[in-house]
């Protein structure tokens, strides 16, 4: 059974013990380390988000959260393991993003096209012309934000996603990441 | 060791667009959120994404974040938000797999890495065999030893105060998977044998 070690240095916050989890996490740095690459992106990212900051050369408003995403909906019981039989909702895929209790918000509906790249299909709130930007850590590219609101993205890739709001004058409004 | 006025100075100026800050960040908490992520059994490429999504989710929030202190716990908590959210959007799964050859170099003697390569496969199939939870949990509190109990808590939705005794219960199911078989071709003769695996 663990016990306290003289000398040796808490783990997790707690001074008890245990040399097995030493043992784990050698194994896991053994067969499971994380890869040179997956560094080197996690490395990019303060820079890739800075220079898109600059480039645009605006002002950032208020990031918008994800407020609402029908893909985690009903996790009630979920393990949260691949394999556990996550039954999904039956519709389309929406994700909404907002801040706070403010008025201004961004539904998103993700669909997967045939090659494996996403189609978004979206309504900002509230209305108004302006441009989407659509930005992945490979690159950027704007679509037009109808009078309506309506916008539609095609070919975008899967993996992190960020969307910006462009209206002419006003701060860009950026989106939290998520994983599509 | 109390490292929290170092990790909010680190914040700071990585907020500040310190480039190295930031890279001090990565290198202490790149193995926690990778950790995150394949313990809910995501593959390279789905993990790959999930750790990018997460660091850039900091990098935009490194102004406001509320507690810089609770840096690892905040890394484990969107780690697996955008696991799950993997997991429901795509559905896809990879069973981890022990790899064919598990890369030893840090060992001396020829024994040693046999010895070494033999235990790290019995540990990992004895750990394979823990429940998911088990298997969630110590994942977790291994990959970092500056994850308290509150940030396990939050990141995996279990109540704190379960997290003790269960991490219990589980290294203890664990070190019984360990007890030698018929590896020495000796049989489990008893409690006795247990306490030759506490190094």
């Amino acid at each position: 059974m663990s016990g306290d070690i003289p000398g040796s240095v808490p783990r997790n916050g707690i001074a008890e013990h245990d040399p097995l989890l030493d043992e784990l996490a050698a194994l896991f740095d053994h067969v499971d380390p994380v890869p040179d690459h997956v560094l080197a992106a996690a490395d990019a990212a303060v820079e890739v988000v800075a220079a898109w900051r600059d480039l645009d050369s605006v002002d950032y408003g208020e990031l918008l959260g994800v407020r609402t995403d029908t893909a985690l909906a009903g996790l009630a019981g979920f393990s949260g393991l691949a394999g556990s039989g996550v039954r999904s909702t039956g519709g389309p895929r929406l994700v909404t993003f907002g801040a706070g209790s403010g008025e201004r918000c961004v539904e998103v509906e993700v669909g997967r096209e045939p090659a494996g790249t996403l189609r978004l299909v979206g309504l900002v709130v509230p209305t108004g012309p302006g441009e989407l930007e659509v930005r992945s850590p490979g690159g950027a590219f704007r679509v037009p934000v109808d009078e309506l609101g309506r916008f539609r993205a095609v070919g975008v890739p899967a993996g992190p996603l960020s969307l910006v709001l462009h209206y002419p004058g006003q701060q860009a409004i950026p989106t939290d990441w998520i994983t599509v | 060791m109390d490292r929290a006025p170092q990790l909010a100075d680190l914040v700071m100026r990585a907020g500040a667009r310190d480039q190295q800050a930031w890279r001090q960040l990565v290198s202490r908490f790149g193995s926690l959120v990778w950790a995150v992520a394949r313990s809910h059994r995501l593959d390279h490429a789905d993990a790959a994404d999930v750790s990018q999504t997460t660091w850039l989710r900091l990098a935009e929030n490194l102004g406001t974040l509320r507690d810089p202190a609770r840096l690892p716990g905040w890394l484990a908590t969107t780690a697996r938000r955008e696991s799950l959210r993997v997991l429901a959007g795509r559905r896809r799964e990879a069973p981890a797999e022990l790899p064919d050859d598990i890369d030893h170099d840090r060992s001396s003697t020829p024994e040693a890495f046999v010895l070494t390569a033999d235990r790290d496969a019995r540990l990992w199939r004895a750990f394979e065999q823990l429940s998911d939870r088990c298997q969630q949990i110590l994942r977790l509190l291994a990959a970092s030893p500056e994850l308290s109990y509150a940030d396990v808590g939050q990141a995996l939705d279990i109540p704190v105060g379960s997290i003790g005794p269960t991490r219990g219960r589980c290294l203890q199911a664990l070190r019984r998977m360990l007890v030698p078989d018929d590896f020495t071709g000796s049989e489990f003769s008893g409690p006795g044998s247990a306490g030759r695996f506490v190094r």
